[in-house]
């Protein structure tokens, strides 16, 4: 299928390069890892929007930032989509030189190199729209910021015990909004349910939310807590963490780490940071059958620490 | 299976202490294989047919020639099943 088929109307058309009718002169600022990022050519709208979403994140401008413009599309350059019971997942194509994405009302390019690193081609500036289609642009871009830092992103759920972060990672239905939910039921704070960021920390690494939850709101902006252990899910009939290899844990955390594992021209720095996240953090396999009986094996770890 | 093996072009590996990290890029899949499959694996540089990685292999890890030549046999053919080797066709005298 030709890239970007099943939502433009013209794939062949798709953007050569950065440039177009942007919506208006508003920007947004905002402060996340591997930013600060700036969001320029928006509408009124489309600022109000993003100032809405992102409050607490939030800043004045910067000197040295990742620059995304948004530019007008056409609604008739995008297909209709009939969404039921559909998953939707984003059409990527990776360059040496960009990532090209479409996906419903959008068409993105990234190009990491150059100062100006994104642009967003899109037909929406309504509120419920804006936000959908500039996350579906930002949630890569942070991701390939954050690789090309030595630091990660990983889809998991990060639950916070007597100062230190205890990381699930899993594959999609795996359990990770279960335990954001059960740890939130017995008095644990938790970072995101669906992404967070690994940072390299001294001999450590430290974890982060980003604004991107899952099933549970964003709880504001969050602190950065040291990672005591990861721990890739499996449901099973009982509760019980068992050791895994090296090469076991690089592979759970490879394939949670999103946009970026894909890219056949920018993996190898993620893949260095996967290798360091497994020499310097524990990593088990953490089977539980989606209740809370699991609970006593992390919190004693925590107590052991 | 007596070709010569050669691993996919968007195949790559890693040695992670006694195992390997597989990732076929094209496909999104990640495998961990152990000792002697990765060794199948990173000996599949379309040079080598069974026999002569069997002369390997014997010479690397401390087990029965027969043993490992049945190993690297079904190794090779699950990684040629999972789409990570390709069997070339041997060239003539």
């Amino acid at each position: 299928m030709t890239f970007g088929s099943q939502f433009l109307r013209y794939p062949d058309l798709f953007p050569a390069r950065i440039g177009g009718e942007v919506w208006g002169e508003r920007e947004v600022w905002i402060d996340l890892p591997g930013g600060p990022y700036a969001f320029t050519g928006l509408s009124e709208r489309q600022e109000l929007a993003m100032r809405a979403r992102y409050g607490d994140y939030l800043r004045e401008p910067a000197p040295d930032f990742v620059a995304t413009r948004v530019f007008r599309a056409q609604q008739s350059d995008f297909l209709e989509v009939d969404t039921r019971g559909w998953e939707y997942s984003l059409d990527v194509e990776h360059e040496a030189g960009a990532i090209l994405i479409a996906g419903m009302n959008l068409m993105a390019r990234l190009e990491l190199q150059a100062r100006q690193a994104g642009a967003v081609w899109t037909s929406e500036d309504r509120e419920e729209y804006v936000i959908g289609v500039v996350e579906n642009f930002f949630r890569p871009l942070l991701a390939y910021r954050v690789a090309e830092r030595g630091a990660l992103v990983l889809h998991s759920s990060a639950v916070v015990l007597d100062g230190g972060a205890y990381v699930f990672v899993g594959r999609s239905g795996a359990g990770k909004s279960t335990v954001a939910r059960l740890a939130l039921e017995r008095g644990h704070a938790i970072l995101s349910d669906d992404l967070n960021v690994l940072s390299p920390a001294g001999s450590g690494w430290n974890v982060a939310r980003l604004p991107f939850a899952g099933e549970y709101p964003d709880h504001g902006r969050g602190e950065t807590v040291p990672v005591a252990a990861i721990y890739e899910l499996e449901k099973g009939a009982t509760h019980a963490l068992s050791p895994t290899t090296p090469a076991a844990s690089f592979a759970a955390l490879l394939r949670c780490a999103p946009y970026v594992n894909g890219d056949p021209y920018r993996v190898s720095r993620l893949e260095e940071s996967i290798s360091a996240v497994v020499r310097d953090v524990p990593c088990s396999r953490l089977t539980f059958s989606l209740d809370p009986g699991f609970w006593p094996i992390i919190e004693e770890r925590a107590i052991l620490r | 299976m007596n070709s010569l093996l050669k691993r996919c072009p968007d195949v790559r590996f890693r040695r992670l202490g006694d195992e390997s990290v597989v990732v076929k890029q094209s496909a999104g899949e990640v495998f961990v294989l152990n000792g002697i499959g990765g060794r199948v694996l990173e000996l599949a540089d379309g040079t080598v047919d069974i026999p002569r990685m069997v002369d390997r292999l014997e010479a690397e890890f401390d087990a029965a020639r027969d043993v490992i030549a049945v190993d690297v046999e079904r190794f090779a053919r699950e990684l040629e099943q999972a789409g990570l080797i390709e069997s070339l066709p041997e060239s003539g005298p």
